[in-house]
């Protein structure tokens, strides 16, 4: 029997990703409703009443409407958040609170529904600290790690396990000149850490020497990774610096990065490893909105099919 | 601080097709243009973000009012 239930797409409308997997799903005939909820409330409503029998009711776009009880899946991808701009700024707290905890709440909540990814799970596993603990836990290999405000721990951390690097443990909003700029990751000696150490928290990480770089897309129960090979510390960085080539994970990785989600409660996850001269995976970070289709032309991986796979249910 | 490497943007608007679900993306003089297909951690704009802790409904921070980041520069 044909399944009608739609699969939800929550994004902002620059989102080539969110269009690729639409492509996908349309071309399957899977019912797809796309919204922001940046979209609230002008041209998103939730109408939802909970009940004995549960949360009913529906989810209104211009074009589309989903009943609450009736959706397959729900890809969390990049919203745009909830904005009252035509309100004061203590007004308009209010209704952003309303509207993340309404909304949002209901959203988080639809009975039967598989997310990709829950949005407060996602939310547990960008916590860096978190991350390493359950990496640790799922048999990954950690670097040594420190997180402190204290810079006489941080000498002597950076001391006994250097050559170490310096990694921001979030990246908000940071605009110099009206430029977003972001910390870069880079190597820190003890000598360069100062009294500034102690205005906030601050992450150390044991550098380990790498012959390259791994992303490793987990999709489901899928598991694609790719080699990267660049002259960078940190990848991300250019884009047109880079190799890719596709490999097969060494013995255990791939049930480890199924524990990592599992204990987070995710099914999606987007892990960067860092390949030692012997040849060893060290875990470097999991990310639990990470992007991946960039990867499909440049390996030929199959990554589009085996997330609308995912968001149908069939993996 | 060093500037997030920023894919610039080549069209202007964008709107969503009712029928497909998928967004149209228009030049400067309101002509269809491919969809651009980034899809790498490069930032992007406009303001963007994943679930936040504490909240998770895309309410742009830590669940605290935070400001919300003009860029994506999720990986």
């Amino acid at each position: 029997m044909t399944d009608t239930r739609p699969v939800l797409i929550v994004t902002n409308l620059d989102d080539p990703t969110a269009d690729v997997v639409i492509e996908e799903l349309n071309e399957r005939g899977t019912p797809v409703v796309r919204f922001d909820s940046g979209d609230f409330p002008a041209k998103l409503s939730v109408d939802a009443e909970i009940t004995v029998d549960g949360i009913r009711g529906t989810l209104s776009t211009p074009t589309r409407v989903a009943d609450l009880t009736a959706v397959r899946s729900l890809y969390y991808r990049r919203p745009s958040g909830f904005a009252f701009p035509h309100l004061d700024p203590q007004d308009a707290r209010f209704a952003i609170a309303q509207a993340r905890y309404g909304v949002g709440g209901v959203i988080a909540s639809l009975p039967g529904c598989l997310y990709v990814n829950h949005p407060h799970r996602i939310g547990d596993a960008e916590f860096k600290p978190a991350g390493l603990v359950a990496a640790i836990d799922a048999g990954f290999l950690v670097p040594p790690t420190l997180v402190t405000s204290d810079p006489d721990r941080a000498r002597a951390f950076l001391a006994r396990n250097g050559p170490a690097i310096y990694k921001p443990l979030s990246v908000p909003l940071y605009k110099i000149d009206d430029t977003a700029c972001t910390v870069e990751v880079a190597e820190v000696t003890a000598e360069q850490i100062d009294d500034g150490v102690a205005g906030t928290a601050h992450l150390f990480q044991q550098r380990i020497p790498k012959t390259g770089d791994i992303r490793a897309t987990v999709i489901g129960d899928r598991v694609f990774c790719v080699r990267i090979d660049s002259d960078l510390l940190d990848w991300r960085t250019d884009y047109d610096r880079l190799k890719y080539t596709v490999v097969e994970p060494p013995s255990g990785i791939a049930d480890a990065m199924l524990r990592y989600l599992a204990r987070f409660g995710l099914v999606f996850g987007a892990f960067d490893f860092c390949l030692a001269q012997d040849g060893r995976w060290w875990f470097l970070e999991c990310n639990p909105s990470g992007q991946w289709f960039w990867l499909e032309p440049e390996t030929g991986l199959p990554l589009r099919a085996a997330m609308a796979d995912l968001l149908e249910r069939k993996s | 601080m060093v500037p997030y490497p920023v894919v610039a943007a080549e069209h202007s608007r964008t709107e969503l097709d009712p029928e497909t679900q998928m967004t149209r993306y228009y030049n400067a003089v309101g002509v269809i243009m491919q969809s651009p297909r980034h899809g790498t951690s490069s930032g992007t704009k406009p303001a963007t973000n994943t679930g936040n802790p504490s909240d998770g409904s895309g309410g742009g921070g830590s669940g605290g009012g935070d400001a919300d980041s003009g860029n994506d520069t999720d990986q």
